[in-house]
């Protein structure tokens, strides 16, 4: 009897010394762990770029839609006006962190009359994803 | 012992052991792949052609009779190892005595448009070598 009790000590202790063990383990684990996003800019909406005619749209109509922009080109007989949006993610676990960085870009193309003459949008940042694993690719 | 039991040592060993190293690595943009360029030809292909392929550029910058589209790519690869750490197995205090480097390539693609608004050539060099993970700074 006594040592059927001893027994069944011995393995009580056992696994709650194991669950306590993992759960240290797990503390400790999640202690090293962070996802962070960094976002620069609004994101762009589709039907606002949508919204913009070439040969129609003016400047006011871009501005009205999409504000100052961040940087005019003159290149090519156009103005180009240039919006930009940035997105950054964080995966940390432990001793391994990766961040991946990606923009959108928005062009509109402006003749000498301040008409939208071309559009152009790159998104990037909607397939940018969260990785921890700095190797590989 | 059994299975459970040296995967918890491991975690815990494994987790205390972070604090003494890491792994750090930052991605800009997507690599430029040298067939995509392939499907570029000069005199044929417009604008659109080139954004529909290579998404929208980074920068546009004037030239002699047309523009410059500019797209870029960057990684960056930084470890550090903290021989302090080893302190904590014999001392109460463990002073940090790092050492680190990084590691990064850019990539940057030219495509230049005449007046046209037609592709007329481009410029970028071979893709670089992935950076290499290496802590020692001399």
């Amino acid at each position: 009897m006594a040592l059927h009790h001893q027994a069944c000590f011995h393995v009580s202790f056992q696994s709650w010394f194991s669950r306590w063990v993992m759960v240290v383990g797990l503390i400790l684990l999640l202690s090293g762990c962070a996802f962070v996003r960094g976002e620069v800019g609004e994101p762009f909406s589709e039907d606002r770029i949508v919204e913009l005619q070439k040969g129609k749209s003016t400047r006011q109509d871009v501005a009205q839609r999409f504000g100052a922009p961040d940087d005019i080109v003159q290149a090519n007989g156009y103005e180009i006006l240039h919006y930009r949006r940035f997105d950054s993610k964080l995966g940390w676990l432990l001793f391994f962190s990766r961040v991946n960085v990606a923009s959108d870009n928005l062009w509109v193309f402006l003749n000498e009359e301040g008409i939208v003459q071309d559009v152009v949008f790159g998104n990037r940042t909607d397939e940018l994803a969260f990785q921890i694993w700095p190797f590989g690719e | 012992m059994g299975k459970i039991w040296l995967w918890c040592i491991g975690v815990v060993l494994i987790s205390q052991w972070g604090n003494g190293c890491d792994f750090r690595r930052v991605v800009v943009n997507d690599p430029i792949s040298p067939e995509t360029l392939q499907l570029l030809n000069p005199g044929e292909n417009s604008l659109n052609d080139i954004v529909q392929t290579l998404g929208a550029p980074d920068e546009i910058d004037a030239k002699n009779r047309g523009m410059v589209l500019r797209y870029r790519y960057g990684d960056s690869k930084t470890m550090r190892i903290n021989f302090g750490w080893l302190f904590r197995i014999f001392f109460p205090v463990a002073p940090p005595m790092n050492l680190g480097r990084g590691d990064g390539v850019t990539q940057v693609l030219h495509i230049a448009m005449n007046e046209a608004g037609t592709f007329e050539h481009y410029f970028v060099q071979d893709p670089p070598a992935p950076p290499q993970f290496w802590f020692w700074p001399f």
